[in-house]
């Protein structure tokens, strides 16, 4: 347990979070989605950060009370009574599959970001051999996410203090959404030139092999479990396509 | 000699711009030389440093015209050779961070690792640039819980690391404490010693003497004068190219408004000793002590508080109690950063202007967001407006306090200035006759009238600051928060803020602004509190504790430090008190 707590190669839960989003997507309804949903739950308990579980329920909240309307209200018979509504036995079904798509999506991504270290990610590209300006790009866009999440505790702490109220009713969250995406897009944008411009003063794009900062262990098991992972995905692409 | 930097007439205009950016600049800078850029805000002084580092106009967008060459390359075109041979530093540091790194370790090492040194180098590199900056005891501190200042000295440290041939600085010290300053300040001329050269952009004229031998005036886009310095800064050029000049160069000039008649004529003393040499033929001091310091005996050593003024002496105006009451306060963000605060105890009274001063780190900001309800005491109580923050947020107190954050970026999203200030009020449910009268009112204020149209991303920075303090001035709040809130701005900009301040502060608001800067806090507040790892450690007349600066306060601004240091009795410690004295005595000789 403890080896799986600890760093592991950085390589390695990008690996399968990426077999996974593959295997969600093919794997037979109802129940195959819910497995994947559900084992990401548990990996976010078991690996860590667990908030994660609770994060992607929080997102996907309101995309689920809309597939189960859309789906329950507009499916076909046979209906059943849910508190008082007569919904589509076939339509739940559905925006069951469909919702726990959703949430396994967003916890298996949510958690590989937020186990992603950036730095050590590059030290693995440069440890490799290969070139890191992939896994730069890569690295920078991803690390975009958090970067956002801090800018939007700021401007939503900015906003509050002129009044703004951002908890309360629907109709009170939308008001508020303007003011607070605003300043996060505009910002965004003059922030992802001055990035660029400091990556590149820092010899980012110098084209010369990176150097390692840290020895990154790649054991012959999480070895396995990446090529495990790569070969789990393309089977199941495979028997969805002669399926 | 072969220049480190050359521009060959050089134009760039953006897109839509009325007038070209820069238009026919042409320059050199050589090894181990300094050069100052020297200019109004729209002058020029921003968009040549993005073109000496080949971002303008490949970034920014518009067009160029003639050329630049870093050590023989141009920069917009082979960056690959000129990885890491180029710094360039904004005022904002915290987008110049590499978004990679978990510590600030990782962060200065980002660089060398990507150019391939061997590990070895780096770290010893590393170990010794974090010395240099004095940032060794932040190493394992991730860079995104560092202080604006702190995070200054960080992006200085992840291009220092590289040791460059070209600096690049715009306003590189405008968040640093006074200690961070002296440090950065010295370890810039050991570049020039080491043989990189240094363009500077900067409105602090001291810094630029101190550190640059030349000078490039320039206006509009164009150079208005090039010369030494000195000679420049000695002479009526930069006030002729609507720049600031030197704060001595200003102290005569204002003399001479005051009615002085004799040796308030450029050439201008530039040294606050050559200064006193100078005006002490024709000053007879008064007798009796300097200022009203004499009677109040400040230690500044150590952690121990410092003797506390009655609140009659520091408290002007109507006093009705106080707005703002931090009881014991004790805070910490986390675990590792217990004692953020530490039992901190302060009262602001209505119309005080107080300026929460000291390091870095010390707990100023934190004060802020405490006081705004931001963030919650883990012991003690803060009232805001007479009211416990416990339990509410800053919604609750956004109707009777204004706050203005350190970036401007993070709030303005409307598409005109005039919407922008609105939007506050509506919130409040505020009508709208009440809202568009209260908006000219603010506008006038804080001279944005010809503005209010323009949307606030299309402003110069200086004014968008503005719009903020606008913002926040609003809702006509019995305290008024501010944070940095003159980084960044010019002499003309700055002089605007202080105005409107003081203008508020008659009407009866409270002002509790964190700042560096010295001029801001004599010219527009009354009342020093020194911050020293989170504990309360001097509380005095701002103009007193500055007339004692040192370490992690601020001087007194050279001008008025020479007036009092010529033995003169100013009525108060702002400029005006010093230029008004000194012309009294520099037309009595006459």
């Amino acid at each position: 347990m403890n080896e799986l707590r600890g760093p592991q190669h950085p390589w390695t839960l990008p690996s399968v979070v990426l077999s996974v989003l593959v295997l969600v997507v093919v794997v037979p309804e109802p129940w195959g989605p819910l497995t994947v949903a559900l084992a990401g739950a548990v990996a976010a308990l078991v690996l860590g950060p667990a908030a994660v579980t609770v994060r992607a329920a929080v997102v996907c909240f309101i995309p689920w009370v809309f597939l189960i309307l859309l789906h329950g209200v507009f499916g076909e018979a046979p209906r059943t009574s849910v508190v008082g509504l007569p919904l589509s036995k076939a339509g739940l079904a559905t925006a069951q599959a469909q919702g726990a798509r959703l949430y396994a999506v967003l916890v298996w991504s949510l958690l590989a970001i937020a186990r992603l270290d950036p730095s050590r990610f590059l030290d693995a590209a440069a440890t490799s051999g290969r070139g890191v300006s992939g896994s730069l790009a890569l690295v920078a866009t991803l690390q975009a996410i958090p970067r956002l999440g801090e800018r939007a505790s700021r401007i939503t702490a900015a906003q509050r203090a002129r009044g703004l109220r951002v908890r309360g009713s629907l109709l009170a969250r939308l008001k508020a959404l303007a003011p607070l995406a605003l300043p996060l897009v505009l910002g965004a944008i003059i922030e992802a030139d001055d990035r660029t411009a400091t990556l590149e003063l820092r010899g980012a794009s110098s084209g010369r092999p990176r150097t390692a900062l840290q020895q990154v262990d790649n054991p012959t098991w999480e070895r396995a479990v990446r090529w495990g992972a790569l070969a789990l995905a393309l089977g199941a692409l495979g028997w969805r396509a002669l399926r | 000699m072969t220049a480190v930097l050359r521009m060959d007439n050089l134009s760039i205009r953006y897109a839509g711009a009325e007038r070209p950016a820069l238009e026919d600049v042409s320059f050199e800078v050589g090894p181990g030389e300094a050069l100052w850029l020297a200019g109004a805000v729209g002058a020029g002084c921003t968009t040549l440093l993005l073109a000496a580092a080949g971002f303008a106009p490949r970034l920014t967008g518009g067009v160029r015209t003639g050329s630049v060459e870093v050590l023989g390359h141009d920069p917009a075109v082979e960056t690959r050779t000129l990885a890491g041979r180029l710094a360039l530093l904004s005022a904002s540091p915290i987008s110049q961070l590499s978004g990679i790194a978990a510590t600030v370790e990782e962060e200065v090492a980002f660089g060398p690792a990507n150019l391939g040194w061997a590990r070895s180098r780096i770290d010893a590199a590393v170990a010794q640039t974090l010395a240099r900056t004095g940032l060794t005891a932040l190493a394992k501190r991730a860079p995104t819980s560092l202080s604006g200042g702190e995070l200054q000295r960080v992006v200085l440290a992840a291009s220092l690391v590289l040791e460059p041939a070209l600096w690049l600085l715009d306003e590189p010290m405008s968040a640093l404490d006074p200690d961070a300053a002296h440090r950065v300040h010295a370890v810039l001329k050991e570049e020039l010693k080491r043989g990189a050269a240094l363009l500077l952009a900067t409105d602090d004229a001291d810094a630029a003497r101190l550190l640059t031998a030349r000078a490039l005036v320039l206006q509009e886009g164009r150079i208005a004068a090039e010369g030494p310095t000195s000679l420049l800064l000695a002479s009526d050029a930069l006030f002729e190219a609507g720049a600031a000049g030197h704060p001595l160069a200003q102290l005569a000039l204002a003399a001479r408004a005051f009615g002085a008649t004799r040796d308030a004529m450029a050439p201008y003393p530039l040294d606050p000793d050559d200064a006193a040499k100078r005006w002490q033929r024709v000053v007879t001091p008064p007798s009796g002590v300097l200022m009203n310091d004499a009677a109040l005996q400040l230690s500044l050593i150590g952690d121990e508080p410092l003797v506390k003024l009655p609140a009659s002496t520091v408290a002007r105006g109507a006093v009705t109690g106080p707005v703002l009451q931090f009881e014991q306060v004790r805070f910490g963000y986390d675990a590792s950063q217990a004692g953020v605060l530490d039992g901190l105890t302060l009262q602001v009274r209505a119309s005080e202007g107080v300026a929460l001063l000291g390091a870095n780190g010390a707990g100023k900001s934190t004060t802020l967001r405490l006081a705004m309800a931001l963030a919650h005491p883990t012991a003690g109580e803060v009232q805001t407006v007479n009211v416990a923050t416990t339990g509410l947020g800053p919604e609750d107190f956004a109707p009777r306090v204004g706050f203005v954050f350190q970036h401007p970026e993070d709030q303005l999203f409307a598409t005109t200035v005039l919407e922008e200030l609105a939007f506050g009020p509506r919130q409040l449910g505020w009508s709208p006759t009440q809202v568009a009268q209260r908006c000219d009112e603010v506008l006038d204020l804080l001279e944005l009238s010809p503005l209010a149209a323009r949307h606030p991303y299309d402003i110069p920075a200086p004014a968008r600051r503005l719009v903020t303090v606008a913002c926040a001035l609003m809702v006509r709040p019995a305290l008024l928060l501010l944070d940095e809130p003159s980084a960044g701005l010019d002499a003309a900009t700055r002089a605007v803020l202080v105005s409107a301040v003081r203008a508020v502060r008659k009407a009866g608001t409270a002002v509790v602004a964190v700042t560096h800067d010295a001029t801001f806090a004599v010219e527009a507040l009354d009342r020093g509190v020194v911050l020293r790892h989170g504990k309360l450690v001097a509380d005095a007349p701002v103009g007193v504790l500055l007339a004692r600066g040192g370490g992690d306060i601020p001087r007194l601004p050279a001008p008025q430090r020479v007036v009092r240091d010529l033995g003169l009795m100013p009525k108060g410690p702002r400029f005006a008190d010093a230029a008004r004295v000194l012309a009294g005595h520099l037309s009595r000789r006459d």
